[in-house]
């Protein structure tokens, strides 16, 4: 009779056993942590420079956490043109490691991430991603691409001032520097004229007037006015095109600059007083 | 012979020689080419297109960029703010260009040069010196041809709510992708809840010139539509009557005034992680963007697994404009898994829209233990007792049989 009873009570048991624990599936769960994900991600697009200075870039996504929207604490994102890889430069490749995130619902929250792009950025397609992440896990990253317009800028000093010169001579040398501001590479067009546009003159004076041609220049210093410098365009439509002048993007925070050098020589009669003139640098 | 001596800016030191830079991007450049810079293809005989050019300049204050157009193709070209554009200092001057070509035009490719000068602020006049002005000059190109097209795309169709009587807007926005101009027919149909028509309406009265982009807006009657939501289904038709777009989209009609009362549930807001037996607090933060004091309520359900397992309520608070109030619930979880509170915010006879929050909750060993646990731990005693019975049983059988006189 106990034997009967013993085996009775082990297959109760067995029987039991998987019920059990079965039901006990509900009284011993721990909820494990999960990734953000980032849905698709929005971005400025196409954007336009300012020459300069920087302007802002926005990527935007939504970052989903099955744990709730609470439990999301950061978004990430990295702009770029070459490599997702690469450290930050502001030619190609630009990190904002806290986007700013709304209050959210249910399991989202959405993130808006900027970029403050300098003028620099290199024109042409971009990538832009987003991550997400709860303190514990970060998700993988979405990404779109834009396109950044070309920019042609530059800054030149505004005057030039060649002091006093006796009549016949040729003044000292002056220089104007050029700096890219943009994100292209350029070359100059020059011309000059004396009041304005196309009167043949380079400067004009309180007596008489110096024509366009006496007003030379070279991209190095020191050449001789007469044999190694050139004469510039007289109007608009004629200017001197100086293709070798290849003014590179400033790269990263190194700007990037060339001097031109100048110099005018005064007619030996026919002039007098104080003269003035313009003289026109355009980005081509 | 006396020597006369001509002075070229005597005062060095008193010159201005400052640096300011000066910038110009073109928008959406379609073929880029080396040697152009603004490329407007395909054009046809009579035609027009346009482009964006930005500005921009670092000089303090304002300055005042003077553009002209030299070559082939200066008479057709123009600029819609003008040739005398101020640019202020770091910002982004937006300036339409223009092409309109004559009837006359014969087809070709024709040259051209835009020069943007920015003009110093000061005249150099009176100061002796050369004065340097920069600029940017930008080769622009135009392709006239002979072959139209006639191509759009609808990027966006909307409808918005509206109030008792007052017309629905409904709008589209169009970019002409060809090189004639073109318009669209948009048409509107208004059904109820049933699917029964109410209503419908169609638009054909903006022209999209080649190369633009536009948004129609026009507003449909709504006299015969009370309270509630509709559906409309608004399509856009490309010339020969093929349909480009269609969307189908619901909107609400409400009561007059009901613009005036306005509010938002901003969050729902509460512990992520929490454990069974736990009271969570549950904030749903609303806010009044009305013009008028309305009472607040929030009312939610919390879900495990979709089931409904509670329905949860505030207490009714008076939220003046531009407020922002909590209002707060409770909830007490009873076992664990991951919880969804979803709910909105009834006010003034208004209700929210609808926002959710997750609530984790772990178990662990804080649940007593089923009654299959406790059948297993009976079974497992029962036989241990019987068992130790049944061996002590046995052992004095072997001990009498041994021991046997």
């Amino acid at each position: 009779m106990d034997n009967k009873l013993f085996v009775l009570a082990l297959v109760l048991s067995v029987i039991a056993m998987p019920a059990a624990f079965a039901a006990n599936t509900d009284t011993s769960i721990i909820l494990g942590n999960s990734a953000p994900t980032v849905g698709t991600v929005t971005a400025t697009d196409p954007v336009t420079l300012v020459t300069a200075t920087t302007v802002t870039v926005q990527c935007n996504a939504t970052v989903t956490d099955l744990n709730g929207y609470a439990d999301i604490t950061g978004a990430s994102a990295k702009l770029w043109k070459t490599a997702d890889g690469d450290t930050d430069d502001l030619n190609d490749h630009y990190t904002n490691g806290t986007c700013a995130l709304t209050v959210g619902s249910g399991t989202t929250r959405d993130a808006t991430c900027s970029f403050s792009v300098m003028y620099s950025a290199l024109p042409g397609e971009w990538t832009c991603n987003v991550t997400g992440t709860d303190g514990t896990d970060t998700g993988s990253a979405q990404k779109t691409d834009i396109t950044i317009n070309s920019l042609k800028a530059l800054s030149v000093g505004t005057t030039m001032a060649f002091g006093s010169t006796a009549l016949g001579a040729v003044a000292v040398e002056n220089s104007t520097t050029v700096s890219n501001k943009g994100n292209a590479v350029i070359d100059v067009q020059l011309y000059t004229y004396g009041v304005s546009n196309d009167d043949g003159y380079s400067f004009n004076c309180a007596t008489g007037t110096i024509p366009f041609d006496a007003l030379k220049y070279n991209l190095t210093a020191a050449q001789t006015y007469a044999t190694a410098m050139s004469a510039i365009g007289r109007n608009s439509t004629t200017p001197l095109t100086e293709s070798a002048f290849d003014l590179a993007v400033d790269v990263d925070t190194t700007p990037s600059t060339k001097n031109i050098y100048w110099k005018v020589q005064v007619p030996s009669s026919g002039v007098d007083g104080t003269c003035s003139g313009k003289l026109v640098v355009l980005a081509i | 012979m006396k020597k006369t001596i001509l002075m070229f800016g005597i005062m060095l030191i008193l010159l201005n020689t400052a640096f300011a830079a000066f910038g110009v991007s073109v928008e959406n450049m379609e073929t880029p080419m080396s040697g152009v810079d603004v490329f407007f293809s395909k054009m046809i005989r009579g035609g027009y297109a346009e482009r964006f050019i930005h500005l921009s300049s670092s000089e303090p204050g304002t300055i005042t960029s003077k553009i002209t157009v030299s070559g082939d193709i200066s008479e057709w070209i123009t600029f819609e703010q003008g040739t005398a554009i101020d640019v202020p200092q770091n910002t982004d001057v937006k300036v339409k260009m223009i092409v309109r070509l004559p009837e006359t035009a014969a087809n070709g490719i024709y040259n051209g040069v835009v020069i943007i000068l920015a003009e110093p602020k000061e005249s150099s006049e009176g100061s002796y010196a050369m004065s340097i002005v920069s600029g940017v000059s930008l080769r622009t190109r135009i392709e006239i041809t002979g072959e139209q097209m006639y191509s759009f795309s609808v990027s966006e169709i909307s409808i918005g709510d509206t109030e008792v009587g007052i017309p629905i807007k409904v709008s589209a926005k169009i970019k002409n992708d060809g090189n004639v101009a073109v318009k669209p027919l948009v048409k509107v149909t208004i059904s109820d809840n049933e699917g029964k028509e109410m209503s419908s309406d169609e638009y054909k009265e903006t022209t999209i010139l080649a190369s633009t982009s536009d948004e129609i807006v026009f507003a449909v009657p709504s006299e015969n539509l009370k309270e509630g939501q509709y559906w409309a289904n608004v399509s856009v038709y490309y010339e020969d009557g093929t349909l480009a777009k269609e969307a189908r989209s619901t909107f609400d009609v409400l009561e007059k005034g009901a613009f005036r009362i306005n509010g938002e549930l901003v969050q729902v807001l509460n512990k992520v992680w929490a454990k069974v037996g736990e009271v969570v607090k549950i904030d749903a933060i609303f806010e009044n963007k009305g013009e008028l004091i309305t009472t607040a309520k929030f009312q939610g359900e919390v879900y495990l697994d979709n089931t409904l397992v509670k329905t949860i309520s505030s207490e009714q608070l008076s939220v003046s404009p531009g407020e922002r109030i909590n209002l707060t619930t409770y909830f007490t979880p009873e076992q664990g898994g991951r919880y969804v509170v979803r709910g909105n915010v009834v006010y003034s006879e208004k209700i929210s829209e609808t926002k959710e929050s997750i609530i984790n909750v772990n178990s662990e060993s804080a649940v007593p233990p089923s009654a299959a646990a406790v059948g297993i731990v009976g079974a497992v005693v029962v036989a241990g007792v019987l068992g130790f019975k049944f061996m002590r049983k046995k052992k004095e059988f072997t001990l009498e049989k041994k021991y046997e006189p």
